[in-house]
C-alpha cells in the first residue's frame, strides 16, 4: 500500500524530470550544445508563476500560459545573447558561456528575491482522493496530466508537423537541411522556444509540488536532467522521457527504502555506468556517439 | 627564447598582482572608535535570519551611539557575510581579528560556522560571542574564547515535550532530521530521542536528509505506513515547512513538534495553515509584554518594514548592549588589543543577570547562558503561549 | 611580515593556480574534465584524515594526498578514454557527484558534518613550494617528448596515432597528472580552512577551476597561472561591488567566449611568426 503511494510520488518527481530532459535533449540533437543554464529556465519559469500567481492574483491555468511566453522569450534570448556566438566553436566554449548565464540569472534572482526560499503561493484546493488505499492528492493528478500531456503533444509535434519535420531534420545533419532550403536559423530559435518552454512548465510544476522556490533551485534538477538524458540517449526524445520517470522513480524508493543521502549517487553512478557501458544511452543508436 | 620571453611576462604579471595586494586598503582606525566586528549570513541559506539579525545589530549600534557611545566613543562594527557557509566564516573571522582589529567578533550564526570559528577565536584570543548558535555543548568544547547567547533544544524542549506528549497522548513518534545541519542532527539525533526515551515515548521509525532536500513526498509516506501518534521535525525552516505542508498534503493529521531551528515568524510563513498546532520552545516571543521587549520589538519593526524580530536578533542586540558594559566595566580601552580583548573575554565570563530584550540571565562556565525557554503553540499563522 | 588576511590571499592565489592546471592538463590532451573538484576533495579528506587521526606529518601527507588524487586519476582516466567531448564533461560531471555523495554519506570523513579539527599547516612556503615543484614539472614536460606527445594529441587523436604515439598512455598521464595537481590544491586547501564539507569540492569548485584556466588561457603554459591570479585577487579589490561579483563574473565568461575563447594568454602571443594550428577551446 505505502508501495504504490512511493510509486505515485515516483511519477510526479518523475514528470518534472522528464519535462526537464526534454528540453536538453530538443537543444543537444539539434547543436550538439548542452545548454547549462536550462535549469534556471525552470526556476525563472516558477518565479513567474509565483508573481502572476502570488501578485497578479491570475489562476494556475493564467500562470502556465504566461510562463510559457515569458520562457519561451526568455529561451530565445539566451540562444541569441550568448549560444549564437559560440555554436561553432569547439566543446569548451558553449559550456563556459551558458554556466555564464547560469551564473548571471542565478544572481539576478537572488538580488530581486533574495537566496532562500519562499512559499509559493496556493493555487489548487488540496483534496485527497483515495484509490485502494492508495491517497492521491489533487495537485499529484495536475501534475502528471499536465506533464503528460506535454509529452504527448511534444511528441505528435515532432513525428506530425512541419516544423517537428524541420527539427528532426536539422538534428540529423544540420548542412545537409540547410542545402535542402530549410531555414535552419528558425528551427533552432524555435527549438529553444520550445524547450525553454517545457522547462517553465516544469519550474510551475516543482512550485505547485513543494510549495517554495528559490533561486539556485535550477542548479541541482539541471544536472539531474544531465544525468537523465545521457541514461536516456543524447537527442532522443522517448529516451528523455522513459528515463525522466525512471530516475525520478529510483530516486523516490532510495529514499524509502534505503536513505535519501544516497539518492544522488545513484542517479549519477547510474550515468556514469551507462556512460562505460553502453554510452548511446538506453534508447539510442550506435552511431549517436560521434561528437 | 620566446618561451623565455612568456615566462617573463607571467613573473611580471603576477609581482604585479602581489604587489598590489600588499599596498593595497588597509583599515584604518579613527581616534576615539570602538571597533568590533560581526559574521553573519547575509546570502545562503540563512540569509533570511541573517538579514533579520544584521537589524538587530543595527539597531542596537544606532542605540548606543545615539546615547553617546560607550565612554563618548563612537561604536563601529564591521560586518562580513559568511554566505551560510563555514568557510567563509573562517575568512572573514581571520580578517576580522588580523586586519581590522577588532576587540571582539559577534557571531558567527550556525552551529557549523561557530564549529569551525570558535577554534579560530581561542588562536587569536579574542572572543568570538555568537547570537543563535545552539548546538549543546559548542562553547563548552572551546573554553575559553567561544561564548554562545543562545538556547539549545537541550534547554528549551523538555516543557515543550512534556505539554505535547499530555496534549495529544503521544506514545509513539516519527522524527524527521537533517543530518547535515549541526543543530538539527543533534537535536534530531540525540536530544530529542532523549527526552522521548525519558517520558516513555517510543521512536517507530525516523528518516534522515541532507540540508535543502526538495521532494519530501518519499519521508512522508514512509512515516504514513508507520502511522504514528505525532511527528518530530528537526530540520531547517524551509524544509521543515516543505515536510509540514507535504505531510498534509498526504492527509496525515499528527501533531507536530520541533526544535529551536523553527522558532520564528518565517515558518510559520512558509507553512502557512498545515503547521497549526505545532509545538515547539523558544526563548525570546514577540507578543512579550516586558517593557524593554516591546521597546525593542516596536523599534525593530520602525526599521524594517514592519516585519518582527527573530529571536537571533534579539539575542545579537543583547549582545552589543552587553560589549557595551563590559568595555565600560573595564573602564574604557587601554590601548593595548591583546590586552583589551583578553578583558572582555573575562568580562564576559563572568556576566551575571544581565537584563536585556529577552530577559535577565547570566553567563554559565560552560559558556553559554542560562536561558531558559517558553512552550509556543503554532495558531493561524502566529507563535502563541499556551494557556 | 605581512598581515594574516594579505597572507590569506596569496595563500589562495597559490592554491587556485594549482587547482587551474589541475583542469589545463588533461585539456592539453583535449579531455575536457568537469569533475576536477572531486580530484581536490580527494586530496583534501586524504590529508585531513592524514594528519589528524594519523598524526602524519604534513610535508608527506602532501605527498601521499597528491599521490592517491594522481592514482585515482590513472583509474578514472581508462574509461574516461572511450569517450569523447561532450560525453567526458558529462561523464567526468558525474564522477564528481558520486564522489561528493560518498564523502557525505560516509562517517570516517565526517558525513554530512563534515570534517573539523585540521590543524592549521599550510603557509606561505608550503604552498609555494609545491607550485614552484608542479611548475618545474610542468616546464619541463612541455619541452620533453610527452609534451611534444600532448601537443600531437591535441591537434589530431588519430593522427598521433597513426604517427606511432601511444595515446592511451599520454592521455592517461595527463588525466592523472591533472588530478595530482587538484589533489595538491585539495591538501593545502584543507589545511588552511581547517574545516571540509563535501560541498566545497562539488559542480562550483570544479567550474571555478574551468574558469580560471580558461579564463587565463587554454593553450598557453602560463595562462592558468595569470588567470587563477587575477581571478582570485580582483574580487578583494571589488568588495566595494562585492554583491555583484558574481553577476561580472557570468558577463565576463559569456563575453570571453563569445569575443576571446582562447582567454588572455595565448601560446603565440608573443612571437612573431604566424600561428600554426592552435585549437580553440
Amino acid at each position: 500500500m505505502i508501495f504504490l503511494q512511493q510509486v505515485v510520488n515516483g511519477l510526479m518527481l518523475g514528470c518534472t524530470y522528464a519535462l526537464v530532459a526534454l528540453g536538453y535533449t530538443l537543444i543537444f540533437g539539434l547543436l550538439r550544445l548542452i545548454h547549462m543554464a536550462h535549469g534556471e529556465v525552470l526556476m525563472i519559469g516558477a518565479y513567474t508563476a509565483l508573481v502572476i500567481i502570488g501578485y497578479l492574483h491570475g489562476n494556475l491555468f493564467l500562470a502556465l500560459v504566461g510562463t510559457m511566453m515569458v520562457t519561451a522569450v526568455l529561451g530565445i534570448t539566451i540562444y541569441l545573447a550568448s549560444i549564437r556566438f559560440v555554436e561553432k566553436g569547439g566543446h569548451l566554449s558553449p559550456l563556459v558561456s551558458t554556466i555564464g548565464v547560469a551564473i548571471v540569472l542565478q544572481e539576478l534572482f537572488t538580488k530581486m528575491f533574495t537566496g532562500e526560499k519562499i512559499a509559493f503561493p496556493e493555487t489548487l484546493a488540496v483534496k485527497n482522493i483515495q484509490l485502494g488505499g492508495v491517497t492521491f492528492s489533487t495537485v499529484q493528478v495536475v501534475i502528471i496530466v499536465i506533464a503528460l500531456a506535454c509529452m504527448i503533444v511534444l511528441y505528435r509535434v515532432l513525428k506530425g508537423t512541419m516544423i517537428g519535420k524541420c527539427i528532426r531534420a536539422v538534428s540529423e545533419n544540420m548542412e545537409t537541411s540547410r542545402l535542402l532550403g530549410i531555414p535552419v536559423f528558425r528551427v533552432v530559435v524555435a527549438t529553444f522556444g520550445i524547450a525553454s518552454t517545457l522547462a517553465g512548465i516544469a519550474g510551475v510544476l516543482v512550485g505547485i509540488a513543494y510549495h517554495s522556490i528559490y533561486p539556485l533551485m535550477g542548479i541541482e534538477i539541471g544536472l539531474k536532467g544531465l544525468a537523465i538524458i545521457i541514461i536516456g540517449g543524447m537527442g532522443n526524445v522517448v529516451g528523455a522521457m522513459v528515463s525522466g520517470l525512471l530516475v525520478g522513480m529510483m530516486e523516490i524508493f532510495s529514499v524509502a527504502y534505503i536513505s535519501s543521502s544516497y539518492k544522488d549517487a545513484f542517479t549519477f553512478g547510474l550515468m556514469v555506468l551507462i556512460l562505460i557501458w553502453k554510452p548511446e544511452g538506453l534508447f539510442g543508436k550506435r552511431a549517436d556517439t560521434r561528437v | 627564447m620566446m618561451r623565455g620571453r612568456t615566462l617573463f611576462n607571467g613573473m611580471v604579471g603576477v609581482a604585479l598582482a602581489i604587489a598590489v595586494v600588499l599596498a593595497g586598503p588597509v583599515a584604518g582606525a579613527q581616534a576615539g572608535e570602538i571597533k568590533i566586528g560581526a559574521l553573519i549570513p547575509l546570502t545562503g541559506f540563512a540569509s533570511g535570519f541573517g538579514q533579520n539579525q544584521k537589524v538587530g545589530l543595527e539597531l542596537a549600534v544606532e542605540e548606543i551611539n545615539a546615547a553617546g557611545g560607550i565612554n563618548g566613543n563612537t561604536l563601529e562594527v564591521i560586518t562580513y557575510d559568511t554566505e551560510s557557509k563555514g568557510e567563509k566564516a573562517i575568512f572573514g573571522f581571520r580578517r576580522l581579528a588580523t586586519q581590522d582589529k577588532v576587540l571582539a567578533v559577534l557571531g558567527p550564526f550556525l552551529s557549523t560556522e561557530a564549529e569551525v570559528c570558535f577554534p579560530l577565536a581561542n588562536k587569536y584570543e579574542i572572543i568570538s560571542f555568537s547570537a543563535s548558535a545552539a548546538k549543546p555543548g559548542l562553547a563548552a568544547k572551546h573554553r575559553p574564547f567561544g561564548f554562545t547567547n543562545s538556547t539549545s533544544d537541550m534547554d528549551t524542549l523538555p516543557p515543550a515535550v512534556d505539554y505535547w506528549q499530555k496534549t495529544h497522548n503521544i506514545k509513539k513518534v516519527c522524527i524527521v532530521t537533517d543530518i547535515k545541519d549541526a543543530l538539527n542532527k543533534s537535536t534530531g539525533k540525540i536530544v530529542m530521542p532523549m527526552l522521548f526515551e525519558k517520558r516513555g515515548i517510543e521512536i517507530i521509525g525516523t528518516s534522515d536528509f541532507v540540508t535543502g532536500e526538495m521532494d519530501f513526498s518519499a519521508h512522508v509516506s514512509k512515516f504514513k505506513g508507520l502511522n504514528p501518534d505525532g511527528i518530530a521535525v528537526s530540520c531547517t525552516v524551509a524544509d521543515a515547512a516543505g515536510f509540514v505542508k507535504e505531510a498534509r498534503k498526504q492527509g496525515l493529521t499528527q501533531p507536530f513538534i520541533g526544535g529551536v531551528a523553527i522558532q520564528t515568524p518565517k515558518f510559520l510563513e512558509l507553512a502557512g495553515k498545515d503547521a497549526d498546532g505545532t509545538v515547539t520552545a523558544a526563548s525570546f516571543w514577540v507578543e512579550s509584554l516586558d517593557a524593554q521587549s516591546q521597546a525593542f520589538v516596536k523599534a525593530f519593526r520602525k526599521l524594517y518594514e514592519g516585519r518582527a524580530p527573530n529571536p537571533f536578533a534579539a539575542n545579537m542586540h543583547e549582545n552589543v548592549f552587553i560589549i557595551k558594559k563590559l568595555i565600560e566595566d573595564m573602564g574604557g580601552l587601554s590601548g593595548d588589543l591583546a590586552a583589551d580583548r583578553k578583558k572582555i573575554q573575562q568580562g564576559l565570563a563572568g556576566l551575571k543577570s544581565f537584563k536585556g530584550v529577552t530577559g535577565t540571565f547570566s553567563m554559565l562556565e560552560t559558556g553559554t547562558v542560562d536561558k531558559s525557554g517558553y512552550v509556543l503553540i503554532a495558531r493561524e499563522g502566529e507563535w502563541e503561549r499556551p494557556e | 611580515m605581512i598581515d594574516a588576511y594579505t597572507e590569506s590571499i596569496l595563500i589562495f592565489v597559490g592554491i587556485n593556480i594549482l587547482l587551474a592546471y589541475s583542469f589545463y592538463i588533461p585539456m592539453a590532451t583535449n579531455q575536457i574534465s568537469g569533475g576536477q573538484g572531486a580530484f581536490m576533495g580527494i586530496g583534501a579528506y586524504v590529508s585531513a584524515a592524514l594528519t589528524v587521526n594519523f598524526h602524519v606529518p604534513f610535508a608527506l601527507a602532501l605527498a601521499a594526498s597528491g599521490l592517491v588524487a594522481g592514482a585515482i586519476g590513472a583509474v578514472v582516466g581508462f574509461p574516461a578514454l572511450r569517450i569523447r567531448g561532450l560525453y567526458l564533461v558529462i561523464m567526468t560531471l558525474g564522477f564528481a557527484e558520486v564522489v561528493r555523495v560518498f564523502f557525505m554519506t560516509n562517517e570516517y570523513f565526517g558525513g554530512a558534518y563534515g570534517f573539523s579539527g585540521i590543524d592549521e599547516l599550510t603557509n606561505l612556503p608550503y604552498v609555494y613550494g609545491v607550485l614552484a615543484l608542479v611548475l618545474v614539472l610542468l616546464f619541463r614536460l612541455e619541452r620533453s617528448h610527452i609534451g611534444r606527445a600532448f601537443q600531437a594529441i591535441k591537434e589530431n587523436d588519430l593522427a598521433g596515432e597513426t604517427l606511432g604515439i601511444n595515446v592511451t598512455r599520454y592521455k592517461v598521464i595527463a588525466f592523472a597528472l591533472g588530478a595530482m595537481a587538484a589533489g595538491l590544491g585539495g591538501a593545502l586547501y584543507a589545511h588552511y580552512a581547517l574545516f571540509i564539507d563535501s560541498n566545497n569540492f562539488g559542480f562550483h569548485r570544479s567550474i571555478e577551476m574551468v574558469i580560471f584556466a580558461v579564463f587565463g588561457g587554454i593553450n598557453a603554459l602560463w595562462g592558468p597561472l595569470v588567470g587563477a591570479t587575477i581571478l582570485t585577487v580582483i574580487p578583494e579589490f571589488l568588495r566595494v561591488i562585492q554583491e555583484w561579483r558574481m553577476v561580472f563574473y557570468g558577463l565576463m565568461m559569456i563575453l570571453l567566449m563569445a569575443f576571446r575563447p582562447q582567454g588572455l594568454l595565448t601560446k603565440h602571443m608573443f612571437r612573431r611568426e604566424k600561428p600554426q594550428g592552435e585549437t580553440e577551446p
